[in-house]
Protein backbone atom coordinates (compact mmCIF):
# COMPACT_ATOMS: atom_id res chain seq x y z
CA UNK A 1 0.00 0.00 0.00
CA UNK A 2 1.31 3.12 -0.92
CA UNK A 3 1.74 5.14 2.10
CA UNK A 4 3.30 8.81 0.80
CA UNK A 5 2.92 10.26 -2.52
CA UNK A 6 -0.15 11.25 -5.21
CA UNK A 7 -2.73 8.61 -4.74
CA UNK A 8 -1.18 7.57 -1.61
CA UNK A 9 -2.80 6.64 1.87
CA UNK A 10 -1.49 9.93 2.73
CA UNK A 11 -3.71 11.96 -0.37
CA UNK A 12 -6.73 10.02 1.42
CA UNK A 13 -6.79 10.98 4.85
CA UNK A 14 -5.87 14.75 3.37
CA UNK A 15 -9.15 14.53 1.93
CA UNK A 16 -10.89 13.49 5.34
CA UNK A 17 -8.64 16.55 7.03
CA UNK A 18 -10.03 18.83 3.98
CA UNK A 19 -13.72 17.57 4.69
CA UNK A 20 -13.41 18.20 8.39
CA UNK A 21 -11.82 21.64 8.50
CA UNK A 22 -14.32 22.93 6.42
CA UNK A 23 -17.25 21.19 8.26
CA UNK A 24 -16.01 23.34 11.12
CA UNK A 25 -15.41 26.01 9.16
CA UNK A 26 -19.32 25.81 8.53
CA UNK A 27 -20.18 25.23 11.88
CA UNK A 28 -18.52 28.48 12.78
CA UNK A 29 -19.97 30.58 9.89
CA UNK A 30 -23.66 28.87 11.60
CA UNK A 31 -22.60 30.21 14.76
CA UNK A 32 -22.07 34.06 13.72
CA UNK A 33 -24.89 34.09 11.41
CA UNK A 34 -27.38 32.74 13.83
CA UNK A 35 -25.33 35.32 16.38
CA UNK A 36 -26.19 38.40 13.71
CA UNK A 37 -29.61 37.26 13.55
CA UNK A 38 -30.11 37.03 17.30
CA UNK A 39 -30.99 33.23 17.24
CA UNK A 40 -30.50 31.02 20.57
CA UNK A 41 -28.03 28.37 20.09
CA UNK A 42 -27.86 25.94 22.83
CA UNK A 43 -24.58 24.25 23.91
CA UNK A 44 -23.92 20.68 24.25
CA UNK A 45 -21.14 18.84 26.19
CA UNK A 46 -21.38 14.79 26.37
CA UNK A 47 -20.16 13.40 29.45
CA UNK A 48 -16.63 14.19 28.77
CA UNK A 49 -16.94 17.30 27.55
CA UNK A 50 -16.83 16.76 24.04
CA UNK A 51 -18.93 19.84 23.08
CA UNK A 52 -21.73 20.38 20.57
CA UNK A 53 -23.74 22.75 19.14
CA UNK A 54 -27.89 22.82 18.55
CA UNK A 55 -30.19 25.15 16.85
CA UNK A 56 -33.28 27.07 18.35
CA UNK A 57 -35.09 25.35 20.75
CA UNK A 58 -32.92 22.06 22.04
CA UNK A 59 -31.95 21.80 25.52
CA UNK A 60 -28.97 22.69 26.83
CA UNK A 61 -26.48 19.87 27.46
CA UNK A 62 -23.70 19.51 30.61
CA UNK A 63 -21.74 16.81 31.86
CA UNK A 64 -22.70 15.96 35.27
CA UNK A 65 -21.34 13.33 37.72
CA UNK A 66 -23.09 11.95 40.56
CA UNK A 67 -23.68 9.29 43.45
CA UNK A 68 -27.23 7.71 44.11
CA UNK A 69 -27.67 7.70 47.76
CA UNK A 70 -28.49 4.70 49.14
CA UNK A 71 -31.61 5.89 51.80
CA UNK A 72 -33.86 6.52 48.66
CA UNK A 73 -32.31 4.28 45.66
CA UNK A 74 -31.96 1.02 47.18
CA UNK A 75 -29.56 -1.49 45.03
CA UNK A 76 -29.53 -5.19 45.76
CA UNK A 77 -29.08 -8.65 44.21
CA UNK A 78 -30.95 -11.15 46.61
CA UNK A 79 -29.83 -13.82 44.47
CA UNK A 80 -26.33 -13.01 45.42
CA UNK A 81 -26.96 -12.74 48.59
CA UNK A 82 -26.07 -8.79 48.30
CA UNK A 83 -28.61 -6.71 50.16
CA UNK A 84 -26.77 -3.57 50.24
CA UNK A 85 -25.37 -2.02 47.09
CA UNK A 86 -24.83 1.89 45.57
CA UNK A 87 -23.95 3.28 42.42
CA UNK A 88 -21.31 5.73 42.61
CA UNK A 89 -19.69 8.07 40.38
CA UNK A 90 -22.12 8.02 37.53
CA UNK A 91 -21.46 10.10 34.74
CA UNK A 92 -24.49 11.68 32.50
CA UNK A 93 -25.48 14.49 30.82
CA UNK A 94 -28.00 17.05 32.35
CA UNK A 95 -30.73 18.91 29.69
CA UNK A 96 -32.06 22.02 30.61
CA UNK A 97 -33.92 24.66 28.96
CA UNK A 98 -31.18 27.60 28.75
CA UNK A 99 -31.85 31.22 30.25
CA UNK A 100 -30.27 33.56 28.87
CA UNK A 101 -27.11 35.03 30.72
CA UNK A 102 -23.13 34.93 31.74
CA UNK A 103 -23.54 31.02 31.98
CA UNK A 104 -24.71 30.16 28.43
CA UNK A 105 -22.53 32.89 27.04
CA UNK A 106 -19.23 31.72 28.44
CA UNK A 107 -20.23 27.92 27.80
CA UNK A 108 -21.15 29.37 23.61
CA UNK A 109 -17.62 31.66 24.08
CA UNK A 110 -15.47 28.15 25.51
CA UNK A 111 -17.55 26.11 22.50
CA UNK A 112 -16.36 28.61 20.05
CA UNK A 113 -12.90 28.33 21.54
CA UNK A 114 -12.65 24.92 21.38
CA UNK A 115 -13.62 24.56 17.39
CA UNK A 116 -11.13 27.75 16.87
CA UNK A 117 -8.29 25.73 18.10
CA UNK A 118 -10.10 22.37 16.40
CA UNK A 119 -9.99 24.01 13.27
CA UNK A 120 -6.30 25.51 13.68
CA UNK A 121 -4.77 21.92 15.22
CA UNK A 122 -6.76 20.79 11.37
CA UNK A 123 -5.26 23.32 9.73
CA UNK A 124 -2.00 22.42 10.57
CA UNK A 125 -2.06 18.64 9.67
CA UNK A 126 -3.55 19.51 6.66
CA UNK A 127 -0.22 21.25 6.06
CA UNK A 128 2.16 18.26 7.04
CA UNK A 129 -0.25 16.16 4.99
CA UNK A 130 -0.02 17.87 1.62
CA UNK A 131 4.17 17.82 2.21
CA UNK A 132 3.04 14.16 2.83
CA UNK A 133 1.26 14.21 -0.37
CA UNK A 134 4.16 15.98 -2.24
CA UNK A 135 6.59 12.98 -1.03
CA UNK A 136 8.62 15.97 0.78
CA UNK A 137 7.85 15.29 4.48
CA UNK A 138 11.18 16.50 6.07
CA UNK A 139 10.99 20.07 5.53
CA UNK A 140 11.65 22.22 8.43
CA UNK A 141 8.14 23.55 8.88
CA UNK A 142 6.85 20.31 9.79
CA UNK A 143 8.70 20.32 12.77
CA UNK A 144 6.94 23.39 13.88
CA UNK A 145 3.71 21.90 13.11
CA UNK A 146 3.96 19.18 14.73
CA UNK A 147 5.34 20.36 17.88
CA UNK A 148 1.95 22.65 17.61
CA UNK A 149 -0.09 20.22 17.43
CA UNK A 150 1.39 18.22 19.99
CA UNK A 151 1.08 21.79 23.09
CA UNK A 152 -2.71 22.17 21.36
CA UNK A 153 -2.96 18.26 22.54
CA UNK A 154 -1.50 19.06 25.68
CA UNK A 155 -3.34 22.16 26.26
CA UNK A 156 -6.54 20.75 24.63
CA UNK A 157 -6.79 18.22 26.88
CA UNK A 158 -6.07 20.46 29.89
CA UNK A 159 -8.88 22.93 28.76
CA UNK A 160 -11.64 20.60 28.30
CA UNK A 161 -11.04 18.45 31.74
CA UNK A 162 -11.17 22.27 33.18
CA UNK A 163 -14.47 22.76 31.44
CA UNK A 164 -15.67 19.81 32.72
CA UNK A 165 -14.50 20.43 35.99
CA UNK A 166 -16.44 23.46 36.01
CA UNK A 167 -19.72 22.51 34.53
CA UNK A 168 -19.88 19.42 37.65
CA UNK A 169 -19.45 21.91 39.98
CA UNK A 170 -21.68 24.28 38.28
CA UNK A 171 -24.45 21.86 38.80
CA UNK A 172 -22.96 20.47 42.22
CA UNK A 173 -24.10 24.15 43.27
CA UNK A 174 -27.46 25.07 41.38
CA UNK A 175 -29.09 21.92 40.79
CA UNK A 176 -30.34 19.35 43.47
CA UNK A 177 -32.36 16.25 42.62
CA UNK A 178 -34.12 13.75 45.58
CA UNK A 179 -31.60 10.65 46.32
CA UNK A 180 -28.87 12.34 44.25
CA UNK A 181 -25.88 14.05 45.14
CA UNK A 182 -23.53 15.66 42.66
CA UNK A 183 -20.39 15.78 42.88
CA UNK A 184 -17.41 17.14 40.88
CA UNK A 185 -14.79 15.45 38.75
CA UNK A 186 -12.28 16.74 36.08
CA UNK A 187 -11.99 13.40 33.88
CA UNK A 188 -8.81 14.37 33.40
CA UNK A 189 -7.38 11.99 30.46
CA UNK A 190 -3.66 11.31 31.87
CA UNK A 191 -3.12 9.54 28.09
CA UNK A 192 -4.14 12.41 26.43
CA UNK A 193 -1.04 14.40 27.64
CA UNK A 194 1.48 11.38 26.81
CA UNK A 195 -0.17 11.34 23.49
CA UNK A 196 1.09 15.32 23.61
CA UNK A 197 4.31 14.49 24.75
CA UNK A 198 4.51 11.32 22.25
CA UNK A 199 3.72 13.56 19.32
CA UNK A 200 6.60 16.16 20.69
CA UNK A 201 9.32 13.46 20.14
CA UNK A 202 8.50 12.69 16.83
CA UNK A 203 8.40 16.09 16.01
CA UNK A 204 12.19 16.14 17.44
CA UNK A 205 12.40 12.75 14.85
CA UNK A 206 11.09 14.98 12.05
CA UNK A 207 13.62 18.16 12.78
CA UNK A 208 16.69 15.13 12.66
CA UNK A 209 15.17 14.05 9.27
CA UNK A 210 14.83 17.75 8.00
CA UNK A 211 18.68 18.18 8.81
CA UNK A 212 19.52 15.20 7.29
CA UNK A 213 17.35 15.55 4.39
CA UNK A 214 18.98 19.33 3.78
CA UNK A 215 22.16 17.79 3.96
CA UNK A 216 21.63 15.31 1.25
CA UNK A 217 19.89 17.34 -0.90
CA UNK A 218 23.37 19.14 -0.81
CA UNK A 219 25.83 16.45 -1.08
CA UNK A 220 26.93 15.97 -4.66
CA UNK B 1 32.19 27.22 3.75
CA UNK B 2 35.92 26.99 3.77
CA UNK B 3 36.46 24.20 1.12
CA UNK B 4 35.82 25.79 -2.01
CA UNK B 5 35.66 23.78 -5.12
CA UNK B 6 37.51 25.50 -8.21
CA UNK B 7 35.67 24.56 -10.93
CA UNK B 8 35.80 27.87 -12.51
CA UNK B 9 39.38 27.87 -13.32
CA UNK B 10 39.39 24.45 -14.31
CA UNK B 11 36.46 24.70 -16.54
CA UNK B 12 38.63 28.06 -18.08
CA UNK B 13 41.72 26.08 -18.46
CA UNK B 14 40.16 23.04 -20.03
CA UNK B 15 37.98 25.36 -21.96
CA UNK B 16 34.65 23.51 -21.09
CA UNK B 17 31.10 24.17 -20.19
CA UNK B 18 29.54 23.65 -17.05
CA UNK B 19 26.78 21.78 -19.36
CA UNK B 20 29.64 19.57 -21.05
CA UNK B 21 30.99 18.59 -17.49
CA UNK B 22 27.66 17.56 -16.31
CA UNK B 23 27.13 15.61 -19.28
CA UNK B 24 30.31 13.94 -18.87
CA UNK B 25 30.05 13.25 -14.89
CA UNK B 26 26.27 12.23 -15.32
CA UNK B 27 25.05 14.38 -12.51
CA UNK B 28 22.75 17.72 -13.62
CA UNK B 29 23.45 21.41 -14.12
CA UNK B 30 21.59 22.15 -11.10
CA UNK B 31 23.92 19.68 -8.88
CA UNK B 32 26.70 20.82 -10.63
CA UNK B 33 26.06 24.46 -10.14
CA UNK B 34 25.46 24.06 -6.40
CA UNK B 35 28.94 22.44 -6.20
CA UNK B 36 30.38 25.59 -8.63
CA UNK B 37 28.84 28.05 -6.63
CA UNK B 38 30.11 26.80 -3.52
CA UNK B 39 26.47 26.07 -1.37
CA UNK B 40 27.76 21.74 -1.55
CA UNK B 41 27.75 20.51 1.91
CA UNK B 42 29.26 17.29 1.21
CA UNK B 43 30.63 15.55 -2.03
CA UNK B 44 30.62 11.79 -3.02
CA UNK B 45 33.97 10.35 -3.63
CA UNK B 46 32.73 9.13 -6.62
CA UNK B 47 31.60 12.76 -7.92
CA UNK B 48 35.13 14.19 -7.14
CA UNK B 49 36.68 11.17 -9.55
CA UNK B 50 34.55 11.51 -11.80
CA UNK B 51 35.59 15.41 -12.15
CA UNK B 52 39.73 14.71 -11.13
CA UNK B 53 39.10 11.85 -15.15
CA UNK B 54 37.24 14.45 -16.80
CA UNK B 55 39.52 17.45 -16.00
CA UNK B 56 42.48 15.29 -15.87
CA UNK B 57 43.83 17.35 -12.06
CA UNK B 58 44.38 16.22 -8.41
CA UNK B 59 42.01 17.06 -5.95
CA UNK B 60 44.24 19.31 -4.31
CA UNK B 61 43.61 21.16 -7.55
CA UNK B 62 40.11 21.11 -7.43
CA UNK B 63 39.82 21.89 -3.39
CA UNK B 64 40.79 24.61 -1.62
CA UNK B 65 40.64 25.61 2.20
CA UNK B 66 40.34 28.82 3.12
CA UNK B 67 41.30 29.83 6.78
CA UNK B 68 39.07 33.22 6.76
CA UNK B 69 36.03 31.41 6.00
CA UNK B 70 36.89 28.50 8.97
CA UNK B 71 36.65 31.45 10.90
CA UNK B 72 33.35 32.71 9.59
CA UNK B 73 32.30 29.15 10.29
Amino acid sequence: MKVMGKGSLASFLMVLLNVGWYGLACIMAAILVMGVFGLDIAVQMGPEGAPSLAGPGVKMAIPVSFTVEADTHRVTAPSLGIGEAQIQDARGTLRFRPRKGAFRVANLAVVIALLALAMWVLGQLRAVFRTLRDGQPFVPANTRRIRRIAWAVIIGEILRSAVVLFENYYVMTHFQADGLRFSAHSEFNVFAIINGLIILVIAEVFRAGSRLDEEQSLTV
Amino acid sequence: MAIRVKLDHLLLDRRLSLTDLADRIGITIANLSVLKTNKARAIRFSTLEALCRELNCQPGELLEWTPDDADCD
